[in-house]
């Protein structure tokens, strides 16, 4: 163990900086420096991604071949029933907006102000999966603000806003679990992250393959039917307590470049454990 | 100059970490740069020049990703002592390479597994296979290739292995 003590004075003032930096940086003292360090480096990061984006996108791809042909054919049969159901929507829509008028209601949506951002850099560790976008407190982004992408799917979490720059956790992040449902069913659960995929636990009620599932908005730390995914499996026996069902989000996080904050949301509570 | 050279690789270090790493999954584990940059200094450039280079990229790190200072001084700090001690184990073979490839797969799987516990302690709930087959396992073979290519590189331009022992370095008491 000889070895190990001739390395202790660095390793003892290392652990000491360490403690330093924790402490100054739980006061926030650190966020300008970070701030700067984040603008100066952000074209850097962005020219390097931008770089390496085509052959990720190339060999993604490639590995995804099987899946995607799968998904193009079901898209492209969806593809008419939507058009069916949008048509007859924009009907409703409008009859709405008609009644609104006459009967003189004043509406407003808190969550539908949206504040779109670029992705600057994507953050993967183990079990973590976290994304760096370009806006921040000075363009109204907060904490706990709902990430989307630019079709409307939730894809995370506001979880640091600094200046210039802001801290996204995905929902595939193993620390992120959301309040879900099943659109147009009473069945709900929780919608987690394991680091790479998404699954819907402590699911209560009818699961079927197909079924679309959104924000319950139970908790308050999400707005209310916000899609997540869809289910693409349910797995388990009648004696399980709960299934195990399998989530497939839509969007492609690994080659996603823009994302809406919805700044306008605030969470009734929002706490990130570090 | 050589402090200069040291900043500039803590900082492309970190910009790789978070700007070219993500894009190349395998099997669900990506690259640990940091890792593979300090044993490679260490090996390349000697203890000295990681003992300075560190607390930099720490530094870098933590403002890149975003994880706290002190988890990154966890999952990175016994790298260079336990390389040191294994360079030192008799039985392991003593072909640069092969200490190289020991060392790095070593703390590579030191560094996922602290930072897995961090996620575990900040709400994530894997289970212990899963952070076997899906972190570590596919995370060392990942560190192998990765060193074992930058190793070659290093070796055909013809920088010479250092030895990871402080007095044998020159920088001990």
């Amino acid at each position: 163990m000889l070895i190990f003590s001739r390395y202790t004075y660095w390793a003892g003032a290392m652990v000491a900086l360490a403690v330093l930096l924790a402490v100054v940086g739980r006061a926030g003292l650190l966020d300008p420096v970070q701030d700067v360090f984040l603008r100066a480096t952000g074209p850097l990061e962005e020219g390097v991604s931008s770089a390496f984006r085509p052959v990720a996108n190339f060999f993604s791809n490639v590995r995804d071949l099987d899946r995607l042909e799968q998904e193009n054919r079901r898209l492209l049969s969806e593809n008419e029933s939507l058009r069916n159901e949008n048509a007859a929507l924009r009907g409703d829509s409008e009859r709405l907006r008609e009644i609104e008028e006459a009967l003189g209601y004043v509406g407003a949506d808190p969550t539908t102000e949206q504040l779109a951002a670029g992705v600057l850099s994507r953050i993967q560790g183990p079990l973590t999966r976290e994304l760096r976008i370009d806006r921040g407190t000075d363009h109204g982004v907060s904490e706990g603000n709902p990430v989307l992408s630019v079709r409307g799917t939730l894809i995370g979490t506001v979880i640091e806003a600094l200046p210039g720059s802001s801290f996204v956790r995905l929902l595939t992040d193993s620390r992120s679990s959301v309040a879900a449902q099943v659109r147009g069913s009473p069945a709900d659960g929780i919608a987690k992250g394991d680091g790479g995929a998404l699954s819907f636990a402590l699911v209560e009620g009818d699961v079927n393959i197909g079924d679309t599932v959104v924000t319950s908005g139970l908790g308050g730390t999400y707005p209310p039917d916000v899609r997540i995914g869809e289910v693409t499996a349910v797995l388990g026996d009648s004696q399980d307590p709960f299934p195990t069902v399998r989530l497939q989000t839509t969007v492609r996080i690994s080659t996603t470049r823009t994302v809406l904050v919805m700044i306008s949301f605030t969470p009734a509570r929002f706490e990130v454990e570090d | 100059m050589r402090a200069l050279l040291l900043v500039l690789l803590a900082l492309a270090t970190a910009v790789a970490q978070v700007a070219v790493a993500p894009f190349f999954p395998v099997l669900g584990a990506v690259a640990e740069f940091p890792v593979v940059a300090l044993m490679l200094l260490a090996i390349f450039a000697g203890p000295h020049a990681v003992m300075i280079a560190f607390p930099i990229l720490v530094l870098f790190l933590g403002f890149s990703t975003n994880v706290e200072f002190e988890w990154l001084v966890l999952a990175y700090l016994p790298l260079l002592p336990c390389a040191a001690w294994i360079q030192r184990q008799r039985a392991i073979p003593q072909s640069p390479y092969a200490l190289v490839l020991v060392m790095g797969v070593a703390a590579g799987v030191w560094a996922r597994g602290a930072l897995s516990v961090v996620a575990v302690a900040s709400g994530a709930s894997p289970t212990f296979g899963a952070v076997i087959t899906d972190i570590l396992l596919p995370g060392m073979a990942f560190d192998a290739v990765v060193l074992s290519v930058l190793y070659a590189i290093c070796w055909y331009i013809g920088w010479p292995v250092r030895s990871l022992e402080l007095e044998d370095a020159g920088y001990g008491p």
